[in-house]
């Protein structure tokens, strides 16, 4: 019985690879804008997707699924719901954003279980739908403006339908089927993203595979090129996090003492991390009065804390989420007292309210597990490894500190449209499906193999050997 | 080769490569600096270049001129006939000229404006006189344009293909100190003009209509008082002359002093300037 149900699955798996491929290349390249299409798109994939997990799943895995499962599905409902998102989107919107959330998870998770899925192929639909809209909008960025401009028009401004434009701010976009003005940052994000793609390069043979070598160094290099010829220093230096990622798993020795290292690096860091996050909420709600008296006397933690650009909107948002009022997201409308952050993380506090809050640090913590789990667990290449790790770091790292909830220029009144973005855009749909796809057991040897199920011809490896 | 090719994808698009126009960029603090002198807009980005490269006296025809005497003008909101949403504009009369810009597509001024007809006039500086702000809505110089009596010319990016009425929304400023907020008037000869290209001569041929005497220009009396002036092209434009606005792409307005109430209390030295907020056109198309 069980064998005919894998027959008859089986016969749809190449089916379900091609829907997939079509489905990340579109999500990718923001086809037509129409994300909200694509979100239920990608939950429907999901759903039949369901044989697949149900059947090549292995009980070590099934563990690893739920325990991240939980936090997600209450973290896409509740945010999906929130105050804010209710008072703002439709119906039909916030349904979308849920069912996005999880389908997309579940996609990466169940995409894992298809034989016939090579993950490599998966990665080039995502870079190549993300070189595509770079490519486009940078083409028309040194069309209308030229290289460097932010550069040399430097404080200069244009009018644009009777209102002043700063032109050092902006670059040319591809949004849906129009071409518009959006901030730096947000096209900084998709450009960054596509440049982890030469990562992979390092893990590439070029005199065995010259053909990958050249698509994962193109895909790069377009990322690259349209960061630098927009002046756009921030977003290069954004790189470099990813780029010690990537220099320090092709080459760091693979030793017992090396592993030690790093996971004494690793606590040390996270700690600092927390206690670092721990002080931010003490001294933004003042809990402990003479703690933040403490920092704000001393210049360089009052500097961190209170008057950094990045912190004046943090410790704003917070204030503002520690009420009744707001539990659940923020309520006033129109947006008076709305904060624009350049963190996502605090963003979703404003928006979703605290319990989402807490639910999204559960979910990073349980990713950044996740993510070190699959490094050591999985059987995938180097390439596909470091190339996920590489996306998922610079998503975290660049949403963490240049994120933009209002990325379109010539939008009157900030329209609330932009502050979807979380929810709405590529990059985040591509975060929620590796995060699923990264899921796999907690010890090496409880991975399903699809051999000890259905027989396979032994593939040639591609891998470099290093 | 072909990886050649792929490689050089980013660098192709180099090639096309333009540059914007520097001349539609201006410092911050441009026309809106602490000094009354400083903020004319009489700079060679715009207005005057097109003065004197496209539309000076050398290049044009001799004027057609209309004289757009009172009773044949349209002197506020209340005297313009609708042709169109009537209804839906009469519902905001509060908003017939305290026009928010964010309110587009509410009210008269953000309905009928310019911006609102064709998205060509949505570029440089000139695009606040279009932007369907007729008066100070908290923008405060950034809504306005001000000029000497020379005014400013314009082309526009496309021509005049239909129209039925023009109004312009506009008062006076000095820098005379008032120290005291009352209700002051001056008097001005506004001119505005339309010119037509004619391929043939390769001139352009002004159409001018004076608007003589207005002597309920408010101004130093805030931003919010201002005065709507204008005329309706069928008054003027009749029978085989109806359409010889077609095809349009130029305007320049301009005006005379006639009187101003600085002036007339003994402060002649007194600097003047027309504040003006809105050119309309409204219902009118444009190819």
């Amino acid at each position: 019985m069980r064998e005919n149900f894998i027959t008859f699955v089986k016969k749809f798996d190449t089916l379900m690879v091609f829907i997939v491929l079509e489905c990340l290349a579109m999500v990718s390249f923001s086809l037509a804008n129409a994300s909200i299409i694509f979100r239920y798109f990608g939950f429907i994939i999901a759903i039949f997707l369901i044989p697949f997990a149900y059947l090549f799943t292995s009980k070590s895995e099934r563990k690893s699924l739920l325990i991240f499962s939980v936090p997600l599905v209450a973290y896409a409902i509740l945010s999906s719901f929130s105050n804010f998102y209710i008072s703002k989107n439709s119906l039909l919107t916030n349904v979308s954003f849920a069912l996005g959330t999880i389908g997309f998870f579940f996609m990466g998770f169940g995409v894992r279980r298809i034989q016939a899925c090579k993950f490599e192929n998966v990665l080039i639909a995502i870079f190549g739908g993300l070189a595509i809209l770079v490519l486009i909008g940078y083409s028309y960025t040194m069309i209308t403006y030229c290289p460097f401009y932010p550069s040399i028009f430097k404080d200069l401004v244009y009018y644009y339908d009777g209102v002043l434009f700063p032109i050092d701010v902006e670059t040319g976009w591809l949004s849906g089927f129009e071409l518009i003005s959006v901030t730096l940052e947000y096209a900084g994000l998709f450009q960054t993203l596509l440049a982890t793609s030469l990562i992979g390069v390092l893990f590439i043979s070029y005199k065995k595979d010259r053909n990958k070598f050249f698509l994962f160094l193109t895909f790069g290099l377009i990322g690259i090129v349209s960061l630098f010829f927009s002046s756009n220093w921030k977003g290069l230096l954004f790189l470099f996090p990813t780029l010690i990622f990537g220099l320090l798993y092709r080459f760091l020795p693979r030793t017992e003492k090396v592993y030690k290292r790093l996971k004494i690096l690793g606590i040390i860091s996270l700690s600092l991390v927390v206690i670092i996050v721990i002080l931010v909420f003490v001294n933004a709600l003042n809990l402990i009065p003479g703690l933040s008296s403490l920092i704000a006397s001393n210049k360089i933690s009052n500097k961190i804390f209170n008057t950094l650009p990045l912190m004046i909107p943090i410790n704003q948002i917070i204030k503002n989420a520690f009420t009744l009022r707001n539990l659940f997201g923020y309520v006033d409308n129109p947006l008076t007292n709305y904060i624009y952050s350049s963190s996502f993380e605090f963003q979703i506090l404003q928006d979703g309210g605290i319990f989402v809050f807490i639910l999204l640090l559960v979910l990073i913590i349980i990713s950044i597990l996740s993510l070190i789990n699959y490094f050591f667990v999985s059987k995938d290449s180097k390439l596909i490894k470091s190339l996920v790790g590489s996306f998922l770091i610079m998503f975290f790292i660049y949403s963490s500190f240049s994120f933009d909830p209002t990325p379109i220029i010539h939008e009157p009144n900030f329209g609330y449209i932009s502050l979807s973005i979380l929810k709405n855009e590529a990059p985040t749909l591509i975060v929620y499906f590796l995060l699923g796809y990264i899921l796999c057991a907690t010890k090496k040897g409880d991975e399903i193999i699809f051999s000890d199920i259905i027989p396979i011809k032994e593939e040639k490896s591609e891998e470099v050997e290093l | 080769m072909k990886k050649s090719f792929l490689m050089a994808i980013p660098f192709v698009s180099l090639l096309l490569v333009s540059c914007i126009d520097p001349k539609s960029l201006y410092p911050g603090d441009a026309f809106n600096t602490d000094t009354f002198e400083g903020n004319y807009y009489d700079d060679d980005n715009a207005g005057y270049k097109v003065w004197n490269e496209k539309l000076s006296l050398n290049k044009l025809k001799d004027p057609v001129v209309f004289d757009v005497t009172k009773d044949l003008r349209i002197n506020g909101y209340s005297d313009i006939q609708f042709a169109d949403k009537m209804n839906n504009i009469g519902n905001e009369l509060d908003k017939e000229l305290d026009t928010p810009h964010i309110d587009k597509g509410v009210g008269y001024g953000p309905t009928k404006n310019l911006t609102s007809i064709d998205d060509s006039f949505s570029d440089g500086f000139l695009s606040r006189l279009y932007d369907g702000r007729l008066k100070c809505d908290g923008y405060y110089a950034n809504s306005r344009v001000q000029l000497k009596e020379s005014g400013y010319a314009t082309l526009f990016k496309k021509e005049l293909t239909s129209y039925r009425y023009f109004v312009m929304s506009f008062r006076g400023g000095t820098n005379f100190d008032t120290q005291e907020a009352s209700v002051n008037y001056s008097t001005l000869d506004v001119t505005v003009t339309f010119y037509v290209y004619d391929a043939t001569a390769n001139l352009y041929t002004p159409y001018v209509f004076n608007m003589f005497d207005i002597d309920d220009v408010f101004t130093d009396s805030g931003g919010s008082n201002v005065v709507m002036k204008g005329f309706y092209f069928s008054n003027f434009l009749k029978g085989e002359n109806s359409n010889i606005l077609r095809r349009a792409s130029g305007m320049s307005i301009s005006y005379n002093i006639d009187s101003c109430y600085a002036w007339d209390l003994g402060n002649e030295d007194t600097k003047f300037a027309m504040m003006l907020y809105e050119v309309m056109l409204p219902d009118s198309t444009w190819y």
